[in-house]
């Protein structure tokens, strides 16, 4: 643990909408305490740092201002791919891993993790399947390009049940 | 000791989001878990929400990695919920283990797992194992089935700080067995919530009635159908318990 990891922590807290953090790092104590919370959308909330923190930390930490990577969907590409998608040769499938029910979201309320026309890498999560209230975080283990989703929110599959059709890149 | 690294936050929506959110950051590794008090929308299930009061309950979300077959899924879960009822047992409460992931009193929820693995090549890589357990609260609104704390229980209140640092004790201990190959699976069989009993479940929008006999190694969980002599496996979660 070196000073970048708890700059990325302290900046992760301050994200989550905690207030007050109390960290125990390899027998390292850290107390860190924000104002309360503007409304969304307000960022000028700055952390204190109050106990056994290096001089240089602070100076470093900027109001988490996190860049907000907007989607880039390449709209040629998906117009002028006229055949049908199974078709093609050259995609390929992520397969269900397991038996269970296929969750596209963290939870109802969340966006998909993925949608058609998204770029993925290998690693990236794609999707959960939740077997006896255990939640499975599936990661793709190919990268390319979301083609079609085979398989409706929360429903059951089955195992090696394709998934996802990806043209890889 | 195995559990050594802890971020603490006033409050939070969920302890296991937040700790599957510094999956990028090098402080994600086994030993790390992030405890709260309060988490505001606490996640049950899909959409059951946990009901906690602030500072009153443990909120905790335990990082490991197992490094176990993606066909062992079910063990961190036993050895989980196997680990709540030993700590338990410690202040003189019998509980049992209502498959796959609550801890009953009485047929009082008193405590929840909710674990999300992380993969790699059919290798569980992480576990976020989240367990909310009722300590100090003395009063529970909306719940099915209802819920209860050890201070109703035993007319009592308890330290959080020193629980929890029991029940990691506890589950460090189990890990361990874990990893030398003990199985558990019998001490989780013998635990069972309605164990024999008669009672009424649903699958697939049909009701039965059933009596649980067992749970396999790999979690299935095997109910005997009243209405048909027959034994039927549940490995998915389209069982419901109706109360």
């Amino acid at each position: 643990m070196d000073l970048k990891d708890i700059q990325e922590l302290i900046k992760f807290v301050a994200k989550s909408g905690a207030t007050e953090v109390d960290l125990e790092i390899d027998n390292v104590k850290i107390s860190i305490k924000s104002p309360p919370k503007k409304k969304r959308g307000e960022t000028d909330e700055t952390v204190k740092i109050i106990q056994q923190i290096p001089q240089q930390i602070t100076e470093n930490i900027s109001p988490t201002n996190a860049p907000v990577v907007e989607k880039i969907i390449e709209k040629k590409e998906e117009t002028k791919n006229e055949i049908p998608v199974e078709e093609n040769e050259n995609y390929q499938t992520i397969k269900a891993s397991m038996i269970g029910t296929f969750y596209r979201s963290s939870s109802p309320e969340n966006d998909p993790f993925v949608n058609v026309g998204d770029t993925i890498k290998a690693g990236d999560t794609i999707c959960i399947i939740e077997a006896m209230k255990l939640f499975n975080e599936i990661d793709s283990e190919i990268s390319g390009k979301i083609i079609k989703v085979l398989v409706d929110d929360a429903t059951p599959v089955e195992f090696d049940q394709p998934l996802f059709l990806i043209e890889p890149n | 000791m195995l559990f050594n690294n802890n971020i603490h936050l006033d409050s939070i929506s969920s302890t296991n989001n937040f700790l599957l959110s510094l999956r990028k950051n090098n402080i994600f590794s086994e030993g790390l878990y992030v405890t709260t008090d309060f988490q505001e929308n606490g996640k049950g299930q899909m959409n059951n929400s946990w009901e906690s009061e602030k500072k009153n309950n443990l909120l905790i979300s335990i990082l490991i990695e197992p490094k176990i077959s993606i066909n062992n899924i079910f063990d961190i879960n036993r050895l989980v919920c196997l680990s709540i009822f030993d700590l338990l047992k410690l202040y003189g409460i019998n509980a049992l283990i209502k498959w796959p992931n609550d801890i009953i009193i009485n047929n009082r929820k008193i405590a929840g797992v909710l674990i999300e693995n992380i993969f790699s090549n059919n290798i569980i890589s992480h576990s976020i194992i989240g367990i909310g357990l009722n300590i100090n609260q003395g009063k529970f609104l909306q719940y099915s089935p209802p819920a209860t704390s050890m201070f109703l229980e035993l007319i009592n209140n308890f330290h959080t700080h020193q629980i929890k640092q029991q029940l990691l004790d506890i589950i460090e201990v189990r890990y361990k067995k874990l990893k030398i190959g003990y199985s558990d699976l019998n001490e989780y069989n013998n635990k069972l919530y309605l164990l024999e009993k008669s009672f009424r479940f649903m699958s697939n929008n049909k009701q039965f009635y059933g009596r649980i006999k067992t749970t396999l190694d790999n979690g299935t969980l095997v109910i005997y159908d009243e209405s048909n002599g027959v034994e039927r496996e549940f490995l998915n979660s389209e069982l419901k318990y109706i109360f």
